[in-house]
């Protein structure tokens, strides 16, 4: 899908960890206002790909855009305004554990919005409202399941209304009905928003019912780019196994 | 041979990358000093806890301090029949070197250690990872005000300790060698000024200063589960000694 | 209003006092009963065992131990060679007054606060580690003696090592206190490398005074890991108490030595 004006571009993105190649050449691209997957099986550096778009992870060579901005070689404090712009949501969601829910969404307004905690409070409770999850305001993170808390993690991130947003295996770990309560969510916000939104999963199931375009990683190489239909019909040969590895459980779902 | 001579270089790579990582958790605490780019509420809560964790160590550890400074000059004492100089020497040593060096050894064991273990946690769960995503320079908000309280607790931490082992110092005195209190505090406050009480606060700021530094690099830098939290905290308090040491060997000796 | 006032500026104080010390006799309690299960514990010693921790605690610490009583050594000897300027002028004195202060009191006390940051806190580590994740229960079931097979061979361990780590120590010291004392101030080397004023007593109290801290940092520590709860904030928890508890039983025992040294001279 070479589009005139995509969100994020990867050009020829490699990464080695202590000597290790885990991405060699890898180049794709991201639509405005998509939902775009990221699949491939644990320990192909999907979460690392994604992490480089906000300098968690910096590759050792090739050129990756967000928005017209190369971000390949900032800083630290350059990188500030490009993570106001593209949220991550973490695998464990990640809260911040002595802060109350209400308060690990509104503590990121507070800081960067120059507001009083009061009313960083009221928009984030705003913000937990579109995710149907006001009612667990005033909770600590440990008192939630992991559901409740990738929910949270969600209103987190976009309480800095980002344009884009990463999700980290976001129905990993969850039971099938907290899995798809998630995946509905990344739908919603990504319709309601219009954030581009980019799923690091391994899950068919979420890529059947939300995703609109996948990239399939293997051995540090692109196996496939392109519309999920065309992804479960495909003659790569890495890419029907894992299909079909996963089929059967597509079909009980 | 080679091998001693491997290990040594191992070692020394190992120190070397250390006090590096040291220096760039110094460099980068400095840059946001001015303007301040700090928390302020975190500088209070910090300050708060430090007091709460440490100041029943530091009461214990202080008293020791001053009854075990009588009780090693107690023979010479003795044996010279100096009475009067008991108050000036339990001053003295208690001010200048082993009041600050205690407290310091007794703050990093306690603050200095939490402080690790906290960020060493921390970087295990991705807390780090989830602050820098949401633009949150963990510097600014955790990492310069603990530093910050870590100095002016541990210098407000040797006046206190101060004052309750020159008051055991007394008591000890008092009991072991009838020496009276007002002698006591007579030979104190005749022959040591405000500089000697001053060279111990002052070594109080900078043991904070070492004991922030250290502790904030082995809790960044910890790798390996849960066991890596222990082994961060068990190096960061041997380090800690060491700098301790060495910075007094140079306020002592090169700063005079 | 008095009534109020007094209670936040006396009372409530005083209750934390109470508080504090009831806590620390809890914990004293507690080690103590350990140290009687050790000694029950004795006869089923095993000799490897012993030698390892001897090793773990001594070799592996010289490093650290001998840098920093380096440094020990300097200041002491800049700062008692700056006051008898001051006072004496006479600068003769300094090598074997610091030799004697070395034996008594300083050699043994900081290098065993020493060990109890470097060991200590490895041993809390390890001993938290394996309660938490039941290892230690493990231990039980295979009708293996946790105490006669975790902390007994350490206890010994450190009763053989740390007189000689503590002698160690204070060579180092006394040898770069001599260093310090001839380039910063120019004390000759014979007048300075003198053993006189050592006596047999002063080696009786800090030879008593580097077996006790033998003893005494790693029971502490043992003490510290085996009451570790609760995952990895509970280790952490553990070594910060093992090197926080075996610094005060150091400078409580350093005392109580102290004194009774100082009693027994007088008799």
């Amino acid at each position: 899908m070479a589009s005139a004006n995509p969100h994020m571009v990867f050009s020829d993105v490699h990464i080695a960890f202590a000597g290790k190649s885990v991405h060699a050449g890898v180049s794709l691209q991201v639509q405005r206002g998509s939902v775009h997957f990221i699949m491939g099986q644990s320990g192909v550096g999907k979460s690392v790909l994604i992490k480089t778009l906000v300098g968690l992870v910096h590759p050792d060579r090739g050129s990756i855009t967000f928005d017209g901005t190369e971000v390949v070689g900032l800083s630290e404090a350059a990188f500030f305004p490009i993570r106001r712009r593209c949220q991550m949501v973490f695998q464990q969601a990640t809260l911040f554990g002595s802060l109350s829910v209400l308060d690990n969404v509104a503590m990121p307004i507070a800081r960067h919005e120059q507001v009083s905690m009061a009313v960083a409070r009221q928009r984030a409770a705003e913000v937990l409202e579109s995710l149907h999850a006001r009612h667990l305001g005033e909770r600590l993170p440990a008192t939630l399941g992991p559901g409740l808390r990738k929910q949270v993690a969600i209103a987190r991130a976009l309480a800095l209304n980002p344009e884009a947003l990463l999700y980290d295996e976001p129905t990993t770990g969850l039971d099938p009905i907290a899995a798809r309560r998630t995946d509905r969510l990344i739908r919603e916000t990504s319709i309601r928003l219009g954030v581009t939104s980019v799923v690091v999963s391994h899950d068919l199931q979420s890529l059947l019912s939300i995703g609109d375009w996948v990239s399939f990683l293997h051995a540090g190489q692109l196996h496939f780019d392109g519309p999920p239909a065309k992804f479960f019909a495909a003659t790569d040969p890495v890419v029907r196994a894992f299909v079909q590895a996963g089929s059967s459980s597509v079909g009980h779902c | 041979m080679w091998s001693l001579l491997y290990a040594l270089g191992q070692t020394g790579l190992a120190v070397a990358a250390d006090a590096g990582g040291m220096a760039m958790v110094l460099g980068r605490t400095l840059q946001r000093l001015g303007p301040p780019r700090g928390d302020s509420r975190e500088l209070v809560r910090a300050l708060k806890r430090y007091g709460e964790e440490s100041l029943p160590i530091v009461a214990l550890t202080a008293a020791f301090t001053g009854m075990i400074m009588v009780v090693q000059g107690a023979t010479y004492v003795q044996q010279y029949g100096v009475y009067n100089l008991v108050g000036r020497y339990t001053g003295f040593t208690t001010f200048r070197e082993v009041g600050p060096m205690l407290i310091g050894l007794m703050f990093s064991g306690r603050v200095g250690a939490h402080h690790t273990s906290e960020l060493a946690t921390m970087r295990m769960t991705e807390e780090l990872d989830a602050l820098r995503v949401l633009a949150i320079d963990v510097y600014e908000t955790l990492i310069l005000p603990r530093i910050l309280a870590m100095v002016v607790g541990m210098a407000a931490l040797v006046v206190f300790g101060d004052l309750i082992a020159i008051g055991a110092g007394a008591v000890c005195a008092r009991l072991m060698l009838q020496v009276e209190y007002a002698q006591f505090f007579q030979a104190l406050l005749e022959h040591l000024g405000p500089m000697d009480f001053l060279i111990g606060v002052q070594k109080g700021l900078a043991y904070g200063l070492v004991i922030g530094v250290v502790s904030t690099h082995y809790g960044l830098n910890a790798k390996g589960g849960s066991a890596g939290v222990g082994r961060a905290v068990n190096a960061q308090v041997v380090a800690s000694a060491v700098a301790l040491f060495w910075v007094d060997y140079l306020m002592t000796s090169v700063v005079r | 209003m008095v009534p109020i006032s007094a209670s936040v500026f006396f009372l409530r104080p005083l209750a934390s006092l109470g508080r504090w010390g009831q806590w620390g006799g809890r914990q004293v309690q507690a080690v103590l009963r350990l140290g009687g299960a050790v000694l029950r514990n004795l006869p089923h010693a095993e000799p490897a065992a012993i030698w390892q921790q001897a090793r773990d605690l001594g070799n592996r610490s010289m490093f650290f131990v001998v840098v920093v009583m380096a440094f020990v050594g300097a200041i002491m000897v800049v700062q008692a060679s700056m006051q008898a300027q001051r006072i004496v002028g006479d600068l003769s004195i300094i090598g074997p007054g610091f030799m004697q202060l070395l034996v008594r009191e300083f050699a043994p006390t900081i290098v065993a606060l020493m060990i109890a940051a470097r060991y200590g806190a490895g041993v809390a580590a390890a001993l938290g580690a394996m309660q938490v994740t039941e290892q230690v229960d493990a231990l039980r079931l295979c009708s293996a003696e946790p105490i006669s097979y975790l902390v007994v061979p350490r206890v010994l361990g450190g009763l053989t090592s740390m007189p000689a780590i503590v002698v160690v120590g204070g060579a180092v010291a006394f040898v770069s206190g001599g260093l310090a004392g001839h380039f910063g101030f120019g004390i000759g080397w014979t007048s300075y490398f003198r053993t006189g004023f050592v006596v047999p007593s002063d080696v009786a109290i800090g030879f008593c005074k580097a077996a006790a801290f033998g003893v005494a940092v790693p029971l502490v520590s043992s003490w510290a890991g085996l009451s570790a709860r609760g995952g990895a904030r509970g280790v952490g928890q553990a070594t910060t108490r093992a090197v926080i508890g075996s610094s005060v039983a150091v400078l409580f025992l350093d005392l109580v030595f102290g004194a009774a040294g100082y009693v027994a001279q007088r008799w």
